[in-house]
C-alpha cells in the first residue's frame, strides 16, 4: 500500500476514535491530522497554501501545480513592451516548500472522486483530501468566430492572455511590425480575466510607438460599450497618445460603433468586425473565456462555464468540500483580478479552518485594488470593497475607480505605486 | 502646473530618463552620482528665494502632503517631517532626489525619485519656503523618553575614546539645525525615519551627504546608539520635554 | 489657486455614501463584521503578510499603533488626509471594522 492511501485511512482511523473525544481536544487535533489538497499554484492557489499554514501550524497541506516556475499574466504586458523581462514575472514555490511546509507536487490532476474524497494524479499517487481547494484559472474559447481557432492563437494570432510563450510570441510580432502597422487588439467580451488589462495593453503598446514606431497605430475592436476604468483610461488617452483627434495612436471601436468581430482570416492578418475589414500587422485576439479545463473535468461548472461558489467560504454549490477560488469561481461583483484571486483565498482559508474546527466559518471580507499602467510613467487604478450580502458578493458604494485631477502627480504616484504593488503582492502569494 | 501638452511631454520625458525600474534595481550596485562642493553650492543659490504661499500650493498639489502631512508634520511614523527644515536642506534633498542621488528603504527612491522630476529650481525653492515658514515640529507620539535619554550624552559630548563627535556640533544644542544651511534640523523627526536614515549612512546606501562625512560619522555607531539618537532628537520636537 | 487633490467633486457622492453606510453602522451595531485578522489579511496584499513590509508608499502595519491607525483610516475616510489610493479604500470600512483591524496590527510584534 502506497503513502497518501495508507495516510487515508490512518486519517480516517483518528476521526474515528475522536469521535469519543471531548470538544477542545477534538479540536486541537482535527487540524493537526486534516490534510487539504490545492490544485493549482497561480495566485489563488498559492496565497491559499500560505495562509493556511498561517492559519494552522500543523495541518498537513498539499499542494498540486504542473510547472515548476509561474509566470503570472500580472505585469505580462510589461513583457510584451520590454519594461520587465519574463523572470521579473516568474515565482518559484522554493518559500512555500522551506518556509511554509507545504509539500509540492509538481504534477497533473486527472482524476477525482467526490464520495471518497480522493484526487488521481498523473504520475503520482492519489491524494486523500478532507478539504480541496481548486484553483483552475481560465481557459479560452475557441470556434465561435470563423477563421478563429486554437491553432491560430497558437500561432499567428497570439492572445498573450496567458504569460509564457504567448508574451514572447506576441512581444516578437510587435517588434517586427512595420513601420506605420496597425497592432489590432480584439477585446473579449465579459466575463474575463483582468478587465482592465486591454486597454493596458493597448495603451502600453501605444506608447511603445511614440519610440518604436512614431507612424504605428493601435486599433481596439470591443464586443462593449464600457470598460473598466474607461473615464481615467480615456483622460490618459487623450494626454498622453491624443486621443479624440484625428492623430490619436489609439482608435477604441466600441460594440455600439460595430466592434463586435464576425470573422478572421489568420493568414493574412485580416479581421472583419461589424464596422468594416481592418487588415493588420500583429492581431492580439483575446478570446472569450471560460473556467479553466480542469474545473469542467472535475464537475465544479455551471451552464455558463464559470464555478458556482456559497460566497461565505467559497465552498463549490456542487460538490461538498471543495472550494474554488480565483477567476473561475462565480464571484458576482469582484472582477477576475489576481488581487481578487489573493483575496478570495484567504476567506476560503478562513472558512477551512473554521469548518475543519467544527465552528461556524466566520465573516468573509474582500478587496479588489488594481493598478493598470496608461503609461508608464501614467497609472490608473480601483479600489473596491466588497462584502456578503444574501449569498451575493456586493462592492461597497463608495471607493471606486481614480478620480480625474489636473495634478502632474497623481498618475505618476500610481504608476509608483503599481511596481511597489508588483513586489509585494508577488511576496504575499509566493514568499 | 497642469496637464497641458507641454506636461504631457514631460510625463514621456521622465519615461525616457528614467528608463526602467526593474532595471535600475539590478543595477543598484552601481555607485550613485556625489556632490562636489562648488556644484552644490551653485545649485543651491535660488534656495532662499522661495515663495512660500506658491510652496503651500504645490505641497498639495503633488501631494507631498499625502505622506509629509496637511502641513510638512509627518502624521505617521512611516515619513520624514519636513517642517523647521531650513530651505536649503530642503532644496538639496529635492535636488539629490532629481538626480538619482538617493535611495529610500534600503532601495532605490522610485516615489521622490519621481515626484521631484516634475520639479523646476523655482519650485523646489517654493517648497522649500513653505515648509520653512511653518512650526517646528511636535515630539512624534512613538518617542520613547527612556531612549531618550539614553541618547542625550551621545549627542551633545560624542564618545571621544571612539572619536565620535557630538552630533549638536553640527546640528545645534536643540537640534534645531547649525553649522551649515543644508544641514538638517533633527528635533521632533519621526525617530523611524531618522533610523532609517543613519542606517543607511552607516552601511554606505546614502550618499548624499557631501564629503562622506555623514557616513564616517554613522560608521562606528551601534544599532542600539542610533536608536537611542533617534528619540532623543524625536524628543526634542517643540513643546516637547526630556524630563520624566 | 488650484483646488487640493482632495476636493474633488466625485468626493460629495463618496462622501454621502459614506455618512449613508456610517448611519446605517451606527444604528445596526448587530451586523455581522469580519474579524480585524480577515480585514488585516486583505491589507496584506498591498502592506505584506501580517503587515510586515516597508515599500516607500505601502508602509508597514504591524506594531503600528492602534489610536494612530484609527485616527489614519478615519482621516482618509472622511478626507481630512490627502491620498492617492487610501481614502478610496478607507470609505469601505465601518468604525468597527477599523477598529478591529488596528487591534489586529496593533498587536502583531
Amino acid at each position: 500500500m502506497h503513502s497518501s492511501r495508507r495516510d487515508f485511512l490512518k486519517s480516517l482511523g483518528v476521526a474515528g476514535a475522536l469521535a469519543l473525544t471531548s470538544g477542545p481536544a477534538l479540536a486541537r487535533t482535527r487540524s493537526r491530522t486534516a490534510h487539504v489538497v490545492i490544485i493549482g499554484g497561480g495566485i489563488g492557489g498559492a496565497t491559499a497554501a500560505k495562509y493556511l499554514r498561517l492559519a494552522a501550524p500543523q495541518m498537513r497541506i498539499t499542494l498540486v501545480e504542473p510547472v515548476r516556475r509561474f509566470i503570472t499574466c500580472l505585469r505580462s504586458t510589461d513583457v510584451v513592451v520590454g519594461h520587465m523581462d519574463l523572470d521579473d514575472i516568474t515565482f518559484t514555490y522554493d518559500a512555500l516548500r522551506a518556509k511554509y511546509g507545504i509539500r509540492v507536487i509538481h504534477d497533473r490532476a486527472v482524476g477525482f472522486d467526490p464520495q471518497k474524497k480522493t484526487v488521481q494524479l498523473l504520475e503520482g499517487f492519489p491524494l486523500a483530501y478532507d478539504k480541496l481547494v481548486v484553483s483552475p484559472g481560465i481557459d479560452f474559447i475557441y470556434g465561435d468566430v470563423d477563421g478563429y481557432d486554437q491553432e491560430a492563437a497558437a500561432t499567428t494570432l497570439p492572445h498573450a492572455w496567458k504569460a509564457g510563450p504567448q508574451t514572447l510570441l506576441l512581444q516578437k510580432q510587435l517588434r517586427a511590425m512595420p513601420q506605420g502597422g496597425t497592432f489590432l487588439l480584439v477585446a473579449p467580451p465579459n466575463p474575463f480575466r483582468c478587465p482592465p488589462g486591454p486597454y493596458e495593453r493597448a495603451s502600453l503598446v501605444a506608447e511603445w510607438m511614440i519610440r518604436h514606431n512614431p507612424t504605428g497605430k493601435v486599433v481596439i475592436l470591443d464586443p462593449k460599450d464600457q470598460f473598466t476604468k474607461d473615464v481615467p483610461f480615456k483622460k490618459a488617452w487623450e494626454r498622453l497618445y491624443g486621443y479624440n483627434t484625428p492623430q490619436s495612436r489609439i482608435d477604441w471601436i466600441s460594440a455600439s460603433n460595430g466592434g463586435k468581430v464576425l470573422k478572421v482570416d489568420a493568414a493574412s492578418r485580416t479581421v472583419t468586425a461589424q464596422a468594416g475589414t481592418f487588415r493588420a500587422d500583429v492581431v492580439n485576439y483575446i478570446p472569450p473565456q471560460r473556467a479553466g479545463t480542469l474545473a469542467f473535468r472535475m464537475g465544479l461548472t455551471n451552464r455558463e462555464g464559470w464555478c458556482p461558489v456559497d460566497r461565505h467560504t467559497f465552498e463549490s454549490s456542487i460538490v461538498k468540500d471543495v472550494h474554488v477560488i480565483g477567476d473561475a469561481a462565480v464571484a458576482d461583483s469582484m472582477p477576475k483580478s489576481g488581487y481578487s484571486a489573493n483575496s478570495q483565498a484567504k476567506v476560503a482559508v478562513q472558512a477551512i479552518a473554521d469548518l475543519i474546527e467544527g465552528r461556524t466559518p466566520g465573516e468573509p471580507s474582500m478587496i479588489n485594488v488594481c493598478y493598470s499602467l496608461a503609461g508608464e510613467h501614467y497609472g490608473v487604478s480601483i479600489a473596491d470593497i466588497f462584502k456578503v450580502v444574501d449569498n451575493r458578493i456586493v462592492k461597497l458604494p463608495a471607493s471606486g475607480v481614480s478620480p480625474i485631477t489636473e495634478s502632474p502627480a497623481q498618475p505618476l504616484l500610481e504608476a509608483v505605486y503599481q511596481r511597489n504593488w508588483h513586489r509585494t503582492f508577488a511576496n504575499d502569494c509566493f514568499a | 502646473m497642469n496637464f497641458h501638452p507641454p506636461l504631457a511631454a514631460l510625463l514621456v520625458a521622465v519615461t525616457c530618463l528614467a528608463t526602467n525600474v526593474q532595471a535600475q534595481e539590478r543595477h543598484n550596485a552601481v555607485p550613485m552620482p556625489e556632490w562636489e562642493p562648488a556644484q552644490l553650492e551653485q545649485a543651491l543659490a535660488k534656495a532662499t528665494l522661495g515663495r512660500a504661499e506658491e510652496g503651500k500650493r504645490l505641497h498639495h498639489f503633488l501631494y507631498c502632503s499625502a505622506c509629509h502631512g496637511d502641513n510638512g508634520t509627518s502624521p505617521s511614523r512611516n515619513w520624514p517631517s519636513l517642517t523647521g527644515q531650513k530651505p536649503d536642506y530642503v532644496m538639496k534633498t529635492l535636488l539629490d532626489y532629481k538626480q538619482n542621488m538617493r535611495r529610500d528603504h534600503y532601495r532605490k527612491a522610485f516615489v521622490m525619485t519621481k515626484v521631484s522630476s516634475l520639479l523646476d529650481d523655482t519650485q523646489m525653492a517654493d517648497l522649500a519656503a513653505y515648509y520653512a515658514s511653518q512650526p517646528a515640529p511636535t515630539v512624534p507620539p512613538q518617542t520613547q523618553g527612556k531612549l531618550a535619554r539614553k541618547g542625550a550624552l551621545l549627542a551633545t559630548q560624542g564618545d571621544a575614546k571612539r572619536g565620535i563627535a557630538a552630533c549638536a556640533g553640527c546640528h545645534g544644542e536643540q537640534g534645531e539645525s547649525g553649522v551649515t544651511p543644508d544641514t538638517p534640523a533633527l528635533a521632533g523627526q519621526t525617530p523611524e525615519y531618522f533610523i532609517q536614515a543613519m542606517k543607511m549612512y552607516k552601511q554606505g546606501m546614502r550618499t548624499s551627504d557631501v564629503g562622506g562625512v555623514m557616513r564616517m560619522f554613522a560608521r562606528p555607531l551601534s544599532d542600539a546608539e542610533i536608536t537611542s539618537l533617534a528619540h532623543y532628537y524625536a524628543g526634542l520636537g517643540s513643546r516637547g520635554s526630556l524630563a520624566p | 489657486m488650484l483646488p487640493s487633490p482632495h476636493q474633488h467633486p466625485v468626493r460629495l457622492t463618496a462622501l454621502l455614501a459614506t455618512l449613508a453606510m456610517a448611519s446605517g453602522a451606527a444604528i445596526s451595531s448587530d451586523i455581522p463584521i469580519a474579524t480585524g485578522k480577515m480585514i488585516g489579511d486583505t491589507c496584506a496584499s498591498c502592506h505584506g503578510t501580517r503587515g510586515r513590509s516597508f515599500d516607500e508608499y505601502m508602509p508597514s502595519l504591524a506594531g503600528i499603533n492602534r489610536d494612530q491607525l484609527v485616527q489614519a483610516m478615519q482621516d482618509y475616510r472622511e478626507d481630512r488626509r490627502a491620498s492617492v489610493v487610501m481614502n478610496r479604500i478607507a470609505k469601505g470600512y465601518n468604525d468597527r471594522e477599523i477598529l478591529a483591524v488596528a487591534e489586529y496590527f496593533s498587536r502583531i510584534r
